[in-house]
């Protein structure tokens, strides 16, 4: 199957279906596209095929922002409801806040990975930050420099306000 | 400005043995979460970061209003005073608090 040029994501599924994958593994690539795959090593197809069929078109997928909220709301459904179920149904419109507490996608299709994460109690609003620029300099200040956490917060604001 | 920020975390993440690598006979996958999500900080990451700011708060600090805990959550404040982040999250606040004999 050849890669389209664009997904829907209501097409995701049935796309992931059609590349042979099954309900566990189209799980995980749903999982997956909430978590950074970074692959080092020569891959083989014979043995790593999980991630050498997946890792480009999920990558690429991930960053198509309308695919992401699409599943993001896809993604906080399945773990919400601890089945599977919402892969299969179109238009599932949930939060996407919880979303960020995802299971880890693993490679191997083999490995133990099938246990659906706990509900995402409160975590969501664990920590609610009110000022980014000073947050991001008191915590991550000794890993960047203030100009480009300062940049960086110019940046999101811009954005917001454009989407406001 | 994005990717230095993502880097930063990533490294941020890595250090603090946060980072799930899976090593296949050929392949080595690391997996690691987005750290912004439709321009949010991912809580995930949020958590993280507080903890370990929060696992570097001595006494003197608590004393000159870094950190307050007050109605159930825990305030950090910058230098002038200012609440920059509230954590809600009992078990942060728990193990802050019980670090520090509060």
């Amino acid at each position: 199957m050849s890669t389209p040029a664009a997904i829907q994501a209501q097409d995701l599924v049935q796309y992931l279906a059609g590349l042979g994958l099954n309900p566990q593994q189209i799980s995980q690539v749903v999982y997956g596209l909430y978590r950074e795959l970074r692959v080092s090593g020569s891959l083989s197809p014979a043995s790593d095929n999980l991630v050498h069929l997946s890792v480009e078109k999920i990558k690429k997928m991930a960053k198509d922002p309308a695919l992401e909220e699409a599943l993001q709301a896809l993604a906080l459904s399945v773990q919400k409801n601890k089945n599977l179920d919402a892969l299969f149904q179109k238009g599932t419109k949930a939060s996407a806040s919880a979303a960020a507490h995802i299971p880890l996608v693993s490679h191997n299709p083999y490995e133990s990975t099938s246990t659906l994460p706990e509900p995402a109690e409160a975590r969501p609003e664990s920590v609610v930050i009110h000022n980014l620029d000073s947050f991001l300099r008191m915590t991550l200040g000794g890993y960047v420099d203030g100009e480009t956490i300062k940049g960086f917060v110019s940046e999101q604001e811009i954005l917001n306000a454009q989407k406001d | 400005m994005l990717k230095k920020i993502e880097g930063a975390l990533s490294k941020f993440w890595m250090d603090y043995g946060r980072a799930i690598q899976v090593k296949g006979a050929h392949t080595e996958v690391l997996i690691e979460p987005k750290f912004f999500i439709s321009g949010q900080l991912n809580p995930e990451a949020a958590e993280l970061l507080v903890s370990v700011y929060l696992s570097q708060v001595t006494p003197p600090d608590l004393a000159k209003g870094k950190v307050v805990i007050a109605d159930g959550a825990l305030k950090i404040n910058d230098k002038y005073g200012q609440c920059v982040a509230e954590v809600h999250s009992p078990k942060i606040i728990r193990e802050f608090a019980s670090r520090l004999g509060i």
